[in-house]
């Protein structure tokens, strides 16, 4: 549907092959397993297991004297700052004193091989005084719940108010409140966490990782080994995949292999097992959400009220940023004149929570979508009708009262989701009462600040190094990851067309700290368009100095010089992108360049009011399921995924987000559930812990909306999460269309359908 | 501590015969463990829940995987499995498909594509799992296991029923010094139709929450009901089997029938609480099930 004649239109848009297939499914590409050094040593790591406890002392004696063993690294051996903490320093790298969660590591052994290492560390011996713990976000904000940390358990408050919330609800007819609860999601990933650190013979150390965020890694590294950032080099290796799981968690796995590797002075490296990645790295976090919303008759919104409380686990991690973004967008996309947001993160003695895909607001979405669609309903109208009414668009105002000015395109995807999915048709349908299959269509919109937004100015810029050759061809570093997202392919293209050089004369790089400045994360759907930005920065400088060569020997002025297909000229009169670079050599013409993007400033007062984000992503998506009434099962029909994404870049990764993002969706609608038992994982792997398989695949419609956003590259915006966000919902109001159950927990298994039809709740 | 366990590999054995691998078992004297797909096996040595010093692979063991119809005296014909049948091979082989075809579909809903070429029936009886499709399939066809020793051989004639082998959750009357030869069952009517419906927490991949393997003789008009993952073995639905057999031939009207043989069927049931599911909604289920197997051998209804 988006094919078009590649060699009219340049490289954006087309459907380029991922640059990095080839060397992905022959198995070429080198993950950070695959990788070894000289005298490299493997490590793992103890962990108690405790939820809460004093740690009165850690006992290596057994695991030193077995054969193999090389150090048991404690805290003692930490050279620099024992922390490892993102935003708040409260998260010692390996405690001393205290454990607060099962996850928390307090030593980690190294050994000649990893099964010597895992041996050792089950033979470490921590003696520990447990103490009173808290597994519940709502139960540790009461008085007299166990601290977590000294000065109490709310690290975190947020709050957004616009108009008046009391003449808000006197002016609604209809008023709908209801609490919600999401849990645990597990990013699962393929590749498990995993890093190497390679002290330097200059002193410094050199990591090689699996990760999103490798400038986090550097400063995490810099701090726990009192180094310079210029002695700490990051060096990221393929990555199997992130979903914001190898946003914070990364830092501690490589701090800790650097701690170990700085101690013996030789390579260490440490995998996680996917059970250590299901007690260490950071979850989705569990939120519990209640929503008031008043509308009049004809189903204008005039007010909601929304209080969201965030497990953030036992330490702070990302927290302060997700409970932002959560508290900046929990009113779902529309324009609400009257809006009171309080949001909390509360510490518990649970797993940590951090970066999910949709980064804490497809827990807020599960309950505002969910109250849309009762509202709808209590007044008789189609929800999409009620949607496309209050619906965010160019003109309007956002929950921070932000006034939306272009690229809005929520009001297509609902159109186009409607049409595409036979919406009308399917919605009016009833089916027999005898059929024990029971069908229902529902529907869930969102909308997504894309890059970090007003709380994370300070990382808001991207670098890129852009280098071109005597020949022609170009290589390029940059400061985002590919993380399997396909970055790589569509920042070719993005060069392509900047640079007017072929796809197939550029390579670019994975991230190397050492060559492009601190970049900010890859995280916030913001690689694409910050990274974007600054390799046609990095262009626009070339083309200026090659230009000028160019017009030289052309006879033509700069100013008519274009760069296009491999050709640069004007008219008639042009030369060859190779020829132009080997000229420029011949004259000494410097053609490497640094680009750099900075996102443009973004505000959010005390009263959560300001232009939060530089720019929304829209999405809506449209489920269809079938109900078996005699055992519960929900079968995910069909999704209709309608997504306003700026521009395409390219339709095959395009499609592939979308798609992969439906899947995490009916995930957290239907199936993940981390099971815990105190401090205990009862689903650390993929056997227990209920993932979709390919047998559970939907039918799946992608349709994609191009409302250009000005400073966007080819004025595309960012599409890494807003797949994931929301379907979860747009299931739960498809069971309901099915069933008459309204849900106000995730995941809705076949167990709770089928329960909640046998206490006589449904239809 | 002198040796770290885990690091030193398993030694290995490849024995060419079923008698030879049970010796080495013997000699090992409860520190050998016999591998043939490993699918259970290697997890549970992955989690350190099993530390063999000795693994019999029973891969090289030859004419150990083959399925046989045999003709007997007075018999309708006698269905021999070898130990070593994958889960793939009997859920796509003719002679099962054609007079076991519970067997065949409950095999076909084992794991997925890469656990069904490794695992074997053989394996999925040893590791005697109250959730083991193939078993649940099993007993519902009355089948019986022979066992090999480093002494004897049972062969058919001493094969011990499968209620009678299985004793609990992972629990077998098989020695440590034992190993399953085959399985055999008396292949049931011409007429016979048979069904294993199961119900997971995904369509793979999935350990069963609940499943009934049912077979229905219509010559005879009887059925025999299986269930798995309600009680601490697969059990047969004594009551709901004798419950149809007397009211059947009487012409019942199949809706009530068949409700009040579901509901038999779940009060055979005695299951638990865990991580795929509660007590109550496998009961749910275990007539629900019951109930759509009956629809689908009886009277042919999907």
């Amino acid at each position: 549907m988006h094919d078009r004649d590649d060699r009219e239109m340049g490289a954006v848009g087309s459907r380029l092959v991922r640059v990095d297939a080839d060397a992905k499914v022959t198995g070429r590409a080198l993950y950070v397993d695959d990788l070894t050094f000289p005298g490299m040593l493997e490590a793992a790591l103890v962990l108690p297991g405790c939820a809460h406890a004093r740690l009165l002392k850690v006992d290596a004696s057994d695991a030193l004297a077995m054969a193999g063993v090389h150090a048991v690294v404690t805290a003692d051996d930490v050279p620099g700052e024992n922390q490892v903490g993102v935003v708040d320093r409260d998260q010692p790298l390996l405690p001393s004193e205290r454990i607060r969660y099962s996850g928390d590591a307090v030593a980690v052994v190294v050994a000649e091989t990893r099964a010597i290492a895992r041996e050792a560390a089950a033979a470490v011996r921590a003696e520990t005084e447990e103490i009173p713990a808290v597994f519940d976000a709502v139960r540790a904000m009461e008085p007299g719940a166990p601290k977590v940390h000294d000065d109490g358990n709310v690290f975190l408050e947020y709050r957004v108010r616009k108009g008046n919330i009391d003449e808000g609800f006197e002016a609604a007819d209809i008023i709908v409140e209801r609490t919600f609860r999401t849990h645990h999601q597990e990013h699962s990933y393929l590749e498990p966490l995993g890093a190497i650190a390679v002290p330097e013979e200059h002193g410094g150390v050199t990591i090689y990782g699996t990760m999103q965020c490798p400038y986090y890694v550097q400063k995490a590294v810099a701090t726990v080994l009192g180094l310079p950032l210029a002695h700490v080099r990051v060096i990221q290796t393929v990555t199997g995949g992130g979903f914001g799981g190898k946003e914070d968690s990364p830092s501690e796995i490589c701090a800790c292999a650097a701690v170990a590797a700085w101690k013996l002075r030789r390579p260490v490296k440490l995998i996680y097992t996917r059970e250590d990645d299901f007690y260490r790295s950071s979850k989705r976090h569990p939120m519990t959400v209640t929503y008031k919303l008043g509308a009049t008759r004809d189903g204008t919104f005039t007010a909601a009220q929304i209080r969201v409380v965030a497990d953030a686990g036992a330490y702070s991690t990302l927290t302060p940023v997700v409970v932002f973004r959560a508290a900046a967008h929990a009113t779902g996309p529309y324009e609400i004149p009257n809006v009171h947001t309080d949001a909390y993160g509360v510490y518990t003695n649970r797993q940590t929570t951090g970066a999910f895909r949709g980064f804490g607001q497809p827990q807020t979405i599960f309950a505002n979508e969910s109250i849309v669609d009762e509202v709808a309903e209590a007044l008789g109208l189609d929800p999409i009708d009620v949607r496309l009414k209050n619906g965010l668009a160019v003109g309007k105002r956002t929950a921070t009262n932000q006034l939306l000015t272009e690229s809005v395109g929520l009001p297509e995807t609902l159109r186009q989701a409607r049409e595409a999915s036979g919406w009308d048709a399917k919605r009016a349908e009833r089916g027999a009462d005898s059929d024990p299959i029971k069908r229902g269509i529902g529907v869930g919109s969102i909308y997504y600040g894309v890059s970090l937004g007003a709380k994370g100015l300070a990382l808001d810029g991207s670098g890129a190094h852009m280098n071109v050759y005597r020949d022609g061809s170009v290589r390029i570093a940059i400061g985002g990851t590919e993380m399997g997202q396909g970055l790589l392919t569509v920042l070719t293209q993005i060069a392509s067309d900047a640079l007017g050089a072929p796809t197939e004369s550029i390579h670019v790089d994975h991230v190397d700290t050492s060559v492009v400045p601190d970049s900010g994360p890859s995280v916030a759907s913001r690689t694409t368009l910050m990274t974007g930005n600054a390799i046609i920065d990095a262009a626009e400088k070339l083309r200026a100095t090659m230009g000028e060569v160019a017009s030289e020997l052309l006879g033509v002025p700069t100013g008519e010089i274009t760069f296009r297909d491999g050709r640069v000229g004007a008219g008639d009169r042009s030369i060859a992108f190779a020829e132009l670079a080997a000229e420029c050599w011949a004259r000494n013409v410097n053609t490497a360049a640094d680009g750099w993007y900075a996102a443009p400033l973004s505000t959010f007062d005390e009263d959560g009011q300001g232009d939060a984000y530089a720019i929304y992503s829209y999405a809506t998506h449209v489920a269809e399921v079938e109900v078996d009434t005699r055992t519960g099962h929900v079968r995910l029909v069909r999704v209709t995924a309608a997504h306003d994404v700026g521009k395409i870049l390219n339709p095959t990764t395009l499609e592939g987000q979308v798609e992969g993002g439906v899947l995490q969706c009916a995930g957290m609608a239907l199936y993940e559930r981390m099971i815990t038992d105190g401090g205990d994982i009862l689903t650390p792997d993929f056997s227990t812990y209920i993932l979709p398989t390919a047998m559970d695949v939907p039918e799946i419609e992608t349709l994609f909306i191009e409302e250009p956003y000005s400073r966007g590259p080819f004025g595309a915006k960012g599409i890494g999460e807003t797949p994931a966000m929301p379907g979860a919902v747009a299931i739960a109001n498809a069971i309901y269309h099915a069933t008459g159950l309204r849900f106000l927990e995730l995941p809705i298994t076949a167990e709770a359908v089928r329960l909640a039809l046998a206490d006589g709740r449904g239809r | 501590m002198d040796r770290p366990a885990s690091a030193c590999a398993p030694r290995w054995e490849s024995p060419a015969t079923l008698a030879e691998a049970a010796e080495i078992l013997r000699d090992a004297a409860g520190s050998a463990r016999a591998i043939a797909g490993g699918t259970d096996l290697a997890v549970r040595i992955r989690r350190a829940e099993e530390r063999p010093d000795v693994l019999v692979d029973l891969g090289r063991i030859e004419n150990s995987d083959g399925v046989e119809l045999r003709p007997e005296a007075g018999a309708i014909g006698r269905m021999e499995i070898g130990a070593l049948a994958t889960h793939a091979t009997l859920a796509e082989h003719p002679l099962v498909r054609e007079h076991a075809n519970v067997l065949a579909e409950a095999c076909r809903t084992v794991g997925a594509p890469q656990v069904r070429s490794r695992g074997t029936i053989g394996g999925n009886l040893a590791n005697a799992s109250p959730a083991a499709d193939g078993v649940v399939a099993l007993l519902a066809l009355d089948a019986a296991v022979w066992v090999q020793s480093a002494s004897s051989c049972a062969g058919d004639a001493g094969a011990v029923p499968i209620v009678d082998f299985l004793t609990g959750p992972g629990e077998s009357v098989l020695r440590d010094d034992e190993l399953i030869g085959g399985i055999v069952f008396d292949r049931p009517s011409p007429a016979a139709r048979s069904v294993y419906v199961k119900a997971g927490q995904r369509n793979a991949l999935a350990i069963a929450i609940a499943s009934v393997a049912a077979i229905f003789e219509p010559d005879a008009g009887i059925v025999r009901i299986a269930l798995g993952s309600v009680a601490p073995t697969p059990v047969r639905a004594g009551d709901a089997e004798a419950l149809f057999e007397s009211d059947w031939r009487g012409g019942a009207d199949p809706e009530t029938l068949f409700d009040a043989v579901a509901a038999a069927a779940a009060a055979a049931s005695s299951p638990i609480d865990d991580v795929r599911a509660t007590a109550r909604y496998r009961r749910i289920l275990t007539e629900a099930l019951t109930r759509s197997a009956l629809d689908r051998i009886c009277l042919r209804k999907a």
